[in-house]
């Protein structure tokens, strides 16, 4: 008991460095809990660039279309029944697809350009409501479900030397071999950052390409969306566990590289810790260390009167840990709050910072931090051992003090 | 070639092919193998002809056939044009020098085909644009020798100049020496890997000359594929308009 | 019974070659209730004598009984219990907690005696008015006076009960008024509760009011005087 009002009196006796000292954990602990949540949410925003786009979390198609699509190789357009129960919860959403070469072309005589492009035909609810296609248009507008629509990679449209408006021709082979071919209509050119999918891409409405392509009812992929992202490989087990006829793949198996980087994600958090860990404790050590020192003197008195060494190690790892845990408290509270606020309200920096492609996905240049469990208490954990490591020299330095010496410093 | 032009070859013979056999019949005691390899190749120069031909395009997944009517002059110049299926009826690829060009029916529209798509499947078939486009000057590009001559079958080995701009690493060619007719011709590609192989047969008499009727295409890679070319009616004494093988006159027809 | 008794007592320090007996084979013997002075020029081993009896130096030969007790066989851990409960300390410089007030500073060794809390004020509270300190009890030792200090220095020797009070020149840094004032309620304390005291000085003012001087020199005792 007395222990404890020493211990916690101590803290305010010099009111100032015991400010400035958790001021120093203060800050390191917010900033550790912000890097953290920093760090995950540029995860989530990878996983996010890569999936939200393209593939969506699971990519559903007929086994082996995901390694080597053909365009014979089609699903039902219904997929809801071919999906476990248990799963459909997880579900926020599906974008089926359907996939296919074809040349596009523009303008006549010698102005003809023809460009050989991967035409996706979406189905435009399904991706305004879940996936990022229409955040990516430039030009114009997303489809909107009428017909003869598409929509122009922004490389596409310059190698064709197509506009919003323009007639492209669409020539092709359907799935029964026969000649596909239409007039489509400019509707939108989008840009995605990546430069060599833009140059080689378009979309346009499912409904057409299923009647072009003579594939009425089918589709080559159903994109599905999870409320969360993380959960993708086992939803995709009990999918392949469940139907044969179709085959999951997450995202992790799509983008090996973000899988990769999750994996090292735990020991990239911890590395980062140490490093807060090392500087602050270089910070806070020399202070609080000093501290202890000026009064090893009232330590051997306290040993004089008859308080066990052991008793006093405690009263100074008692000192020491109300300090972290206090400081990392608080920073941990500033920190999460950051990391909270950036979640709903993360900055754009796209003004200042280009955006780089990388593994499948890109790197916006936003502010947002993704909060968690980890990245908060992770570096409370770490003040609290600081707070240990700190009382550890002083406490080494109390076994061997003798206190006739100490007391003959008066 | 390097490819073969097929689709050519089936509409051909010639004054010039006469010649060219003949030069070829003088050494037939002691083949020539670029003789007779240029016999096969250019049996159709400088000539205009007038026909007709069913494709059969077999795939994976589907089958068809194509009714084709065809014009050609020279090496130069090819007109093709689907009567059948009529839903397809009038969609045109007309070749002059190295463009290619597709008139669309259906839509009325015409596009051009880009040089980085000669590789591509023309009209879903196992040929490619640029079967259509190459000229073969086999015997410049290729080191031809007869590597086995098994009664009048003479099997004859391209292999390319160590400059030249080919695309094959190695053609092989089967030839019917006695009657001068191409029997198997089969591509590989530089790792020595047979790409596709084209198999000829029923030889009949057109005018003077032996021609084979019928051309069978099978990628190496899906053996159960194949496109195959049967000539209905061929003729060599016609006179074509001057403005045939125009952009003009593909709406037209 | 002897509260303390030495036996041949020496304690040597080495000082680089040469040897400096501090305390040279000391036999004393303290009785309880007694109320002593280890008197003697600057030097002469009065601290380390002081030391050695209370357990917080270890003797280079010769022996130590407290109540009893042979403290030269006891561990370090040992000692600190045998300080808590057998001996009060009173330094010079008060060396009172600087954190805890007047009142925590005497509650602070019952605490650590393991005395149940509501024994303390009952114990505390007494001594405190006994010592003139009623009032000040909530005060921290930085807002009290030098005497004040050592007065509350007394309260917290003498509230575990030990037997015996060590004091090592404990006015030393008072002036000469609050030095008898101190020594006088330390004997009436001496005098009242059967308190032991040994202290140190070499204050004549305070000598006079010992009633045993016990002279050093050099390390020996060179006299022993016991008033009547
Ligand atoms: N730690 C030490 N190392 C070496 N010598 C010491 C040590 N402590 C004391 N001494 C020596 O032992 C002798 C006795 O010292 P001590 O402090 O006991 O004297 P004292 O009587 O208390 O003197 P004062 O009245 O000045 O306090 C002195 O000569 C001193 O120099
Ligand atoms: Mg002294």
């Amino acid at each position: 008991m007395v222990i404890w009002r020493i211990a916690w009196r101590n803290l305010w006796r010099n009111r100032r460095r015991t400010q400035l000292t958790m001021g120093a954990m203060i800050f390191a602990c917010a900033m550790l809990v912000f890097s953290l949540g920093y760090y995950d949410g540029f995860l989530w925003s990878l996983i996010n660039n890569a999936t939200e786009k393209e593939n969506g979390h699971i990519f559903l198609a007929r086994p082996g279309y995901y390694a080597n699509p053909v365009l014979e190789d089609t699903v039902s357009e219904n997929i809801s029944a071919q999906l476990p129960t248990a799963v459909k919860e997880q579900v926020k959403g599906v974008c089926p697809r359907l996939q296919a070469y074809a040349l596009l072309s523009c303008g006549t005589g010698q102005e003809n350009r023809t460009q050989p492009s991967q035409i996706v035909g979406v189905d435009f609810q399904a991706e305004l409501a879940n996936s990022k296609l229409a955040g990516d248009i430039v030009a114009g507008s997303f489809l909107s479900g009428q017909q003869r629509e598409i929509l122009l990679g922004q490389g596409l449209a310059r190698k064709i030397k197509a506009e919003l408006g323009s007639e492209i021709i669409f020539f092709s082979n359907a799935a029964d071999g026969s000649i596909a071919s239409e007039i489509l209509l400019v509707k939108g050119i989008f840009s995605s950052g990546d430069n060599l999918r833009d140059s080689a891409l378009a979309f346009m409405n499912i409904v057409d390409a299923q009647q072009l392509l003579a594939l009425e009812g089918r589709v080559h992929s159903h994109r599905l969306f999870l409320h969360n992202p993380m959960q993708a490989r086992e939803v995709a087990e009990q999918i392949n566990d469940h139907q044969k006829a179709i085959e999951a793949t997450p995202w992790q198996t799509m983008f090996p590289q973000i899988a990769d980087i999750l994996q090292i994600w735990f020991a990239i958090q911890l590395f980062t810790v140490a490093i807060y860990y090392a500087a602050m404790a270089l910070i806070t050590f020399n202070t609080m260390y000093m501290a202890f020192l000026e009064r090893m003197q009232e330590f051997a008195v306290m040993q004089a009167i008859g308080l066990t060494r052991r008793r006093l190690a405690r009263l100074i790892l008692l000192e020491s840990l109300i300090l972290a845990t206090v400081s990392g408290l608080i920073g941990m509270m500033l920190g999460a709050s950051l990391n909270i606020v950036l979640f709903y309200y993360p900055i754009d920096l796209s003004r200042w910072l280009e955006s780089i492609s990388w593994g499948g996905s890109s790197i916006q240049p936003v502010l947002f931090c993704v909060p968690s469990l980890l990245s908060n208490l992770l570096p409370l954990l770490a003040m609290i051992l600081l707070g240990f490591a700190v009382a550890a020299l002083p406490i080494w330095r109390l076994y061997r003090l003798k206190p006739v010496e100490a007391l003959r410093e008066v | 070639m390097p490819k073969y032009a097929v689709l050519i070859m089936l509409l051909m013979s010639s004054v010039l092919w006469a010649e060219e056999l003949a030069t070829a019949s003088v050494s037939i005691a002691r083949p020539d193998a670029i003789a007779l390899v240029r016999a096969v190749e250019t049996q159709y120069q400088g000539d205009c002809s007038h026909g007709k031909m069913r494709m059969l395009i077999k795939t994976r997944s589907w089958t068809r056939t194509l009714e084709i009517e065809m014009w050609s002059e020279g090496r130069d110049k090819l007109l093709t044009r689907i009567l059948a299926p009529v839903k397809e009826r009038g969609t045109c690829t007309l070749k002059v020098d190295n463009d290619i060009w597709n008139y669309i029916a259906r839509i009325d529209r015409m596009i051009k085909i880009p040089s980085s798509l000669m590789g591509d499947s023309w009209m879903g078939s196992h040929l490619t644009n640029d079967d259509l486009v190459k000229e073969n000057k086999i015997d410049q590009l290729y080191q031809l020798s007869i590597a086995e001559q098994n009664g009048d079958i003479a099997t004859i080995v391209g292999i390319p100049f160590p400059d030249a701009a080919v695309v094959w690493g190695k053609i092989v060619y089967q030839i019917d020496t006695a009657r001068l007719v191409p029997i198997l011709i089969e591509y590989f590609d530089e790792e020595g890997e047979k790409v596709r192989s084209m198999v000829f047969s029923e030889v009949k008499q057109v005018g003077e000359r032996l021609l084979p009727m019928l051309a069978r295409i099978v990628p190496a890679d899906k053996p159960e594929e194949y496109t195959e070319m049967l000539y209905q009616e061929i003729d060599f004494s016609v006179e074509l308009p001057r403005d045939l093988f125009s952009i003009k006159s593909l709406r037209n027809r | 019974m002897d509260t303390v008794l030495t036996k041949e007592l020496s304690r040597i320090y080495q000082n680089g070659a040469a040897e400096v007996k501090a305390v040279d084979s000391v036999d004393l013997t303290i009785e309880s209730g007694e109320f002593a002075v280890l008197a003697g020029p600057s030097g002469s081993g009065k601290s380390t004598l002081l030391n050695l009896i209370g357990g917080l130096d270890r003797p280079t030969a010769g022996t130590v009984h407290l109540s009893g007790e042979l403290l030269n066989e006891k561990t370090d851990d040992e000692l600190t219990r045998a300080r808590l409960f057998k001996i009060g300390f009173i330094f010079q410089a008060y060396n009172l907690i600087p954190v805890l007030t007047a009142y925590e500073n005497v509650q602070f060794i019952l605490q650590i005696q393991g005395i149940p809390d509501s024994q303390h004020a009952d114990r505390i509270m007494p001594l405190l008015q006994e010592l003139g300190l009623d009032g000040l009890e909530h005060r921290r030792p930085s807002e009290l006076s030098g005497g004040q200090q050592q007065r509350v220095a007394v309260a917290r020797a003498i509230v575990g009960r030990p037997s015996i009070i060590l004091a090592d020149e404990p006015t030393a840094n008072l002036d000469s008024e609050s030095a008898v004032n101190l020594l006088n309620m330390m004997h009436r304390l001496n005098l009242e509760q059967k308190v032991t005291f040994l202290f140190s000085s070499h204050d004549q003012r305070v000598i006079d009011i010992a009633q045993r001087i016990i002279s050093l020199r050099d390390g020996k005792i060179c006299d022993d005087i016991r008033k009547n």
